[in-house]
């Protein structure tokens, strides 16, 4: 809670006539503004101004929905007052999204969707553009508008984490009840998001709220607790979350399974957050979030060493961040840690053994103003960062696979074709300024630069980024943005290859209309071009930068949010291609999905909440294999292979049902839900897969259905 | 890309039932196998393969087709109306292979033949392609088929009987790094390549068919032996 400092005087009072505006300078409307002390409060207008009466000098405590309180200072021509953190938008309201197609959304929105079984990530398969698949695709990444998984990044409180799944369960790392908001940017994202060249998603973890409780919450295949409240003035967040997978998988696996596991699969994560206010202008954050997932397993009964697999990962990162406010100005100063290690053992021969610590320190400062030489509402920003990363790496593997490489039906157990043993110091830095500001009352511009620097690979990139804002009517904004990106080639093995930077540019145009309380619609079309990607040359196999690809696609947005109705509509289009080598025909992207349709809908009634699901989606390219060479002394087929992905899976489509109940028990208050994936059972192809001579294909089905249960205790 | 590794394993209930690699009761070549496996200058070895046939017993086949993969050999393919045979050039020409390819002096040189066999009923336009290195150099020959047990008692006779719907070990020792696969066309095998695999025949599985062992040695050297089996 805001303690103001300022003292007001009975003997002058001022007119006090000011404006609310949020970090990117838009203005608040609604937020109510008050004097310290006094009982008088007045609401922000359309244009986000105010008029109270106050002492000079008196302290001004704004607060709005969806944001943290802010603090101004009562005088003639008062400073902008600027809302921050705790940052809630609505879905359906106020403000625009970061960029065209981007989607916020909070944690009470997100429960609120069927089929995500209350999963952080897979909530993200509800949006426009991510490639909605019932397996993870990359442990580290999420494959949207056509791109790699490594090609976005993922962060938790503006920090990159190094994986978002657990290895079993396919379960986020991080437990939708920890959670506040999720911010999905499928492209067009601002200069302080770097490293990437397709999209951001940004996870903002849960603040400790006034009011202390706990609550436990026991789900399918994993048991949680979080604690949160506020003592001392320190505002805090706790959460546990253990596997109960290995209590439940030898129940359910098939008994035709040649398993013996010596380490039943089993995950932790754990979250921790601590917010204090060490004056009206300062605020300290300490925050740690980190997980551990282990699985040794035999696939044959008697435990031959050469069928062994061990896989475990484990990291935790920790952040302590500080925020100045005062006025127009805000300063934000991070130094974050990260510790990760990471485990793999497949059979005698293959392993790879990580560690790679890092640490990160991040600097930045945002400025808005009302008017400065003839720019109206004004927003400047500027910022810095640099991570250092030392990898110690041990690999004996064979040489990955990569986007557009077919992969084979069998693998040689005795292949250790990349192996490396040392250490591989990384440092990547950049800068960024970025200016926003109104030139007439319609047309908002933004423009920015940011300059990225990756040491290892010698890269320098200097990314112009920009957007323009038009306000057709009250109720239609248009939007085009374009940029230029990058990312560092340090996705898995890249780092042992002398490989540079992958590099894209965007354009985006979208228009977003808001046509009443509670309900938005948004369309964008976006073309993106790749170069100096990542790719593998099939005649010699050498690995280098000489991939191009281009995407292009169009998206479609619809919430409505209107009493105990919640609607969610989203479609998309894309097409994405590749060229691996110079002079070679385009093919299709490994992930090219060219339809994707999201229909929800949940219906509040009482204590409790029903909702439904409709997904539509084409399935993934593939390449056919016309035949195969039986080397008898290795006896392994090696395929010989058509076009690359000449083939494609056929659509897949299904319904998922929800229910939520509210009711007490004890004094408790409980919430369960119950969540069913696939409810007719629709167990459509989503890949194929070849035998052992690649003489039968099969299909690798849906999950038939899959209901998700939990029961959740507050006290 | 190591997630891709145990994917496969844990969602094994969400893929179509495929023929497995120790199926004898699926086309395809099992083995090849030349005689010997490695050959003196001037020399000659014979080619053959252990066939597996969808409904039927397995059979010993010569290729339809051959030829030598790598060019500037001076060793020669021959058909002699019955079988392919590979001979080994003379010790000069050998020597110039050698030095050709940058190995010792001593050093076997290995030629790789392309082979075709007619397997299944729809193969008779597109058989099967094998591949198959003979070493040419110091000669060596395939190894015998050493004894092998069943429930870990020595087999006694020419076939073996397993009790129904019980895992059933079958066991071979063989010396370090030699290569061992078990194949069936009854019932379900398990650790089919190693030493030491189990079988077991369920009621639902076809209860009679054929068991056959492949071990490769270190040479190139192949044997095989194939059982009649059947569930009691």
């Amino acid at each position: 809670m805001f303690v103001g400092a300022g003292v007001a005087s009975a003997q002058s009072v001022l007119h006090v006539h000011g404006r609310v505006v949020d970090g990117h300078g838009t203005v608040v409307r609604g937020a109510v503004v008050s004097v310290e002390g006094s009982t008088a409060t007045v609401k922000t207008d359309a244009k986000g101004e105010y008029t109270i009466d106050a002492a000079p000098g008196a302290s001004l405590l704004v607060l709005a929905d969806g944001f943290g309180a802010g603090l101004g200072t009562a005088a003639d021509k008062p400073d902008d007052i600027v809302l921050l953190a705790e940052e809630k938008i609505e879905i359906h309201g106020d403000p625009p999204p970061a960029t065209a197609g981007a989607v916020h959304l909070d944690r009470e929105t997100a429960e609120r969707l069927p089929g995500t079984g209350n999963d952080v990530m897979r909530t993200l398969t509800a949006m426009p553009g991510v490639v909605d698949y019932p397996l993870p695709l990359g442990s580290s990444g999420v494959v949207m508008r056509g791109s790699s998984p490594q090609d976005s990044k993922v962060l938790v409180d503006d920090f990159e984490v190094p994986r978002l799944y657990h290895d079993v369960g396919f379960r986020s790392i991080i437990p939708m009840e920890s959670i506040d908001s999720l911010e999905y940017i499928p492209g067009g994202f601002d200069v302080s998001y770097g490293r990437a060249t397709s999209g951001v998603v940004n996870v903002t973890t849960r603040a400790g709220g006034d009011a202390t409780h706990e609550q436990a919450e026991l789900g399918a295949g994993e048991v949680s607790a979080l604690a949160q409240g506020t003592e001392h003035g320190i505002r805090y967040m706790a959460s546990v979350r253990r596997s109960t997978l290995d209590l439940i998988l030898p129940y359910v696996l098939p008994s035709g399974l040649d398993l013996s596991m010596t380490t039943i699969p089993r995950y932790y994560d754990e979250q921790v957050r601590l917010d204090y206010a060490l004056s009206s202008k300062w605020t300290l954050r300490v925050s740690s979030i980190g997980s551990d997932d282990a699985l040794a397993v035999y696939v044959s009964r008697d435990r031959n060493p050469d069928k062994r697999y061990l896989d475990a990962t484990k990291f935790v990162r920790g952040t302590a961040a500080a925020t100045y406010h005062d006025g127009g100005w805000t300063a934000k100063f991070a130094l974050s840690a990260m510790a990760l290690e990471a485990r793999f053992e497949q059979g005698v021969y293959q392993h790879l053994v990580q560690s790679s610590p890092s640490v990160t320190g991040r600097a930045e400062v945002l400025h808005t103003a009302k008017d400065v030489a003839g720019f109206a509402d004004l927003s400047w920003r500027a910022g810095a960062e640099m991570v250092a990363t030392q990898h110690s790496l041990d690999v004996a593997m064979p040489q990955p696979s990569v986007e557009g490489q077919p992969p084979r039906a069998t693998q040689d157990p005795t292949d250790t074709s990349l192996t490396y043993m040392g250490t591989i110091p990384s440092l990547n830095s950049a800068a960024w300024t970025s200016a926003t500001a109104s030139i007439d009352e319609r047309v908002r511009l933004t423009g920015g630069l940011r300059v990225d620097h990756y040491e290892r690979s010698k890269d320098f990139a200097v990314q112009p980024r920009g957007e323009l804002q038009i306000t057709l009517t009250p109720k239609i904004i248009a939007r085009v943005s374009a940029g230029a990106y990058t990312r560092p080639p340090e996705y898995e093995m890249e780092l042992l290859a002398p490989l540079h930077g992958e590099r894209s540019r965007q354009v985006i145009a979208g228009l977003q209309l808001d046509p009443a309380e509670g309900v938005r619609i948004q369309g964008s079309l976006y073309y993106t071009d790749r170069d100096r990607l990542i790719a593998r040359d099939m005649m010699t196999g050498t690995v280098g930068n000489t991939g191009r690809g281009t995407t292009y696609g169009a998206e479609i947005i619809g919430t409505y949010k209107r009493g105990p109705w919640f609607g969610w509509l989203t479609y998309s289009y894309s097409h994405s291609t590749r060229i691996d080598v110079p002079g070679m025909e385009p093919r299709l992207f490994d992930y090219d999905v060219p339809h994707s349709l999201n229909v929800a809908a949940s219906y509040r009634l009482g204590h409790y909440q029903f909702g439904a699901r409709f997904r539509l989606q084409s399935g993934l390219p593939a390449t056919p294999v016309d035949g195969a060479i039986f080397d008898s002394d290795a006896n392994t087929y090696y395929p010989t292979f058509g076009p690359v992905n000449s083939v494609r899976a056929p659509i897949h489509h299904q319904l998922d049902l929800r229910i939520d109940r509210d009711f007490t028990l004890g004094g408790m208050k409980m919430t369960q839900f119950l969540d069913v994936q696939n409810v007719y059972m629709n167990e459509s192809a989503i890949s194929y897969f070849y035998g052992f001579d690649y003489t039968q294909r099969a299909a690798f089905h849906q999950l038939p259905i899959l209901p998700t249960v939990g029961l959740r205790g507050e006290f | 890309m190591r997630a891709a590794y145990l994917l496969p394993l844990l969602l094994a209930a969400c893929i179509d039932p495929i023929d497995q690699q120790w199926q004898l009761d699926h086309d395809h070549v099992v083995v090849a196998r030349a005689t010997p496996p490695q050959i003196r200058p001037g020399d000659m070895t014979n080619l053959d393969a252990l066939v597996a046939h969808a409904g039927g017993p397995t059979t010993v086949e010569s290729p339809v087709d051959a030829s030598v993969a790598q060019t500037g050999y001076a060793a020669q393919l021959v058909h002699d109306g019955v079988q392919w045979k590979v001979i080994a050039p003379d010790a000069t020409t050998l020597a110039a292979a050698r030095g050709g390819m940058g190995l010792a002096a001593d050093a076997p040189v290995p030629v790789d033949v392309m082979m075709s066999f007619a397997v299944g009923t729809n193969r008779a336009l597109d058989p099967v392609k094998v591949k198959k290195t003979v070493w040419l150099g110091e000669p060596a020959v395939n190894p015998d088929m050493p004894a092998i047990t069943v429930a870990d008692v020595p087999l006694a006779g020419d076939s073996i009987v397993v009790p129904k719907d019980k895992d059933v070990y079958l066991a071979v020792e063989v010396p370090t790094g030699w290569h061992v696969n078990w194949l069936t066309s009854a019932g379900q095998l398990w650790q089919d390549d190693e030493p030491r695999s189990f079988i077991h025949i369920a009621p639902k599985d076809r209860q009679q068919g054929e068991v056959a062992c492949v071990i490769r040695d270190t040479n190139g050297g192949v044997v095989w032996n194939v059982w009649p089996i059947a569930a009691q």
